[in-house]
């Protein structure tokens, strides 16, 4: 816990350097571990409450609304298209450096679910709200969100 | 109105800074140094305080309600912290309201912090740490991006023509010239708001707010106590009406184009007024000015259709038009808000309540309204996109 450089400038102690040095093991939980594991096969899995008749991607163990426990016979697969329901062409990586390349960060309502997929768009030249996208998947799946590159205008 | 009828007496606000040479604890001193001294009573007179902070991680300290606590006035007494991210500076207060008009506290002491140039390389690596861990982490999202996103949303929906939006920008930034704590107030064009440089598209540089470092307190009380203290009611705001709601905390779950959450909240604090008729042209007649929450220009126009002041996709050529500037009709932020006094995200709504404050109490120096102010809305908006908080507050001699 030294001054840092910057003090140097004006021979002051007006700041310290320090981090919290501190790392994560996430809990995947029930829910999402079903749906990382259908990634690796290629499987987008969704859930749906009868109830409310209101499909959530990905899938939660419970409804929000009425409060009901979504169980194992809840799961299923939806298709892997959607429509663009929303994008941005990003300049600045997330610490707010500047991006060599800028890339696109969309929003899908993927078909027959209720809720919208935040994901990357790639490979598509003139993107529009409303247009129709497919899944990309990359060839190295882990069981994690970059199982799929991102969706693709058809 | 149910509970005790509550005040707020006083306020106190440092100048928002890029990096302040206090702490967060010693910025959350002066504020509530100042507030006490401006309602003329000491820590003694005060029987609960209240902190609102933002996210742990900006300050690199955790248990921010534990480190603020005595810098807030808070030893030896019942000291709570609320949090509901960028919506907790109106929170607050709110907060303070509900302790009084309970019975639980007669005099409350609440103090609004942020300290946002800790955290580096910049603020944003922080925003990082509030997205779900599983998925959204992974594809490195930042408030930017989501807002950007938002935006786009907006502007689709309504064939918004972004001339309008930019327009916010240049009022808000223009007004905050006239604040003693403003960090960028600013006389700028509509052509240079437009030609910032891209940051996510649609969203540039001079559409965004800058962050800061800064602190907002208040004082609330009862009644009993006004009149106990001897407060001239010409120094008192009246809350007239409180509300907040969180929509899902799927934040890709909603249509963003509308903030149903804001809806609620504002109806929430309407009913509770008594203010049953929510048409815009009757609310803007009953509420003399707003201070909605503009992080970013598009939020307040945003804003402002959630509050039902104006028509959904009406509000942006209603700013272009002029009919929100400080000196029309329905003047909105006329203290600059975030866009040009800056960002502290706790300080910064807690900036607005106090605006609403001073412009009721005639206060508030070169940025008083020009016409007769009865009652003015303060509103903040935050978590991940889905909270909204809402407070209306009428003059110390309005019935
Ligand atoms: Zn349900």
């Amino acid at each position: 816990m030294l001054p840092t450089k910057r003090n140097a400038k004006h021979n002051s102690v007006r700041e310290v350097e320090g981090s919290f040095p501190i790392h994560f093991h996430y809990t995947a939980g029930i829910s999402t571990e079903k749906f990382f594991l259908g990634l690796k096969e290629k499987k987008i899995l969704g859930n749906t409450c009868a109830t409310c008749n209101f499909t959530y991607l990905p899938p939660k163990i419970f409804c929000e609304d009425c409060f009901a426990e979504l169980g194992n016979d809840t799961y299923k697969e939806v298709p892997q298209t959607g429509i663009l329901e929303s994008y941005t062409e990003i300049y600045y990586d997330f610490r707010g450096d500047k991006l060599e390349t800028p890339y696109f960060l969309a929003l899908i309502k993927v078909d027959e679910t209720d809720t919208m997929f935040y994901h990357k768009l790639i490979d598509t030249e003139n993107p529009k709200i409303g247009m129709k996208v497919s899944a990309i998947w990359n060839d190295d799946r882990k069981g994690s969100i970059h199982d799929l590159n991102g969706f693709k205008g058809i | 109105m149910k509970g005790k009828k509550v005040g707020m007496v006083s306020v106190g606000l440092t100048k928002f800074m890029r990096r302040a040479k206090e702490t967060p604890k010693e910025l959350a001193y002066y504020s509530a140094k100042m507030a006490l001294d401006n309602a003329g009573i000491t820590r003694k007179d005060v029987d609960g305080v209240i902190i609102g902070s933002a996210p742990d991680a900006f300050d690199g300290v955790h248990q921010k309600h534990e480190y603020l606590t005595d810098g807030s006035g808070g030893f030896n007494l019942p000291t709570m912290r609320g949090y509901v991210g960028g919506g907790t500076g109106v929170f607050s207060p709110i907060q303070g309201w509900y302790s009084v008009a309970s019975g639980m506290n007669d005099v409350v002491l609440i103090t609004t912090e942020e300290k946002m140039s800790t955290i580096q390389p910049s603020a944003q690596a922080g925003f990082l740490t509030i997205f779900d861990n599983m998925i959204e982490r992974n594809l490195g999202p930042n408030l930017v991006w989501i807002f950007a996103l938002e935006m786009k949303r907006y502007m689709e929906k309504h064939g918004i023509p972004k001339e309008h939006i930019a327009s916010v920008s240049v009022k808000n930034k223009g007004n905050a010239l006239d604040h003693p704590s403003a960090m960028l107030g600013q006389k700028l064009t509509i052509e240079q708001v437009m030609n910032s440089e891209v940051l996510a598209d649609p969203v540039h540089l001079l559409d965004i707010s800058p962050v800061a470092d800064g602190a907002v307190s208040f004082v609330m009380m009862s009644e009993d106590k006004i009149k106990e203290f001897g407060i001239p009611l010409d120094q008192v705001a009246w809350v007239d009406g409180v509300g907040w709601n969180v929509d899902t905390t799927i934040w890709t779950n909603r249509d963003l184009y509308y903030p149903k959450y804001v809806e609620k909240a504002a109806k929430q604090a309407y009913n509770m007024a008594g203010q049953k008729d929510h048409s815009p042209e009757t609310l803007r007649k009953w509420l003399s000015f707003a201070e909605p929450y503009d992080p970013f220009n598009y939020k307040e126009l945003h804003h402002l259709e959630g509050l039902q002041l104006f028509g959904k996709g009406e509000a942006p050529r209603a700013a272009f038009e002029g009919v929100t500037a400080r000196d029309s009709d329905f003047p909105v932020t006329p203290s600059g808000g975030l866009l040009g006094v800056g960002n502290p995200i706790a300080a910064a709504a807690g900036m607005k309540a106090a605006e609403v404050y001073l412009q009721l109490t005639g206060q508030a120096g070169k940025r008083q309204i020009p016409k007769d102010v009865t009652r003015g809305l303060a509103q903040a908006w935050g978590d991940l996109m889905q909270v909204g908080t809402v407070l209306v507050m009428k003059g110390g001699q309005v019935q």
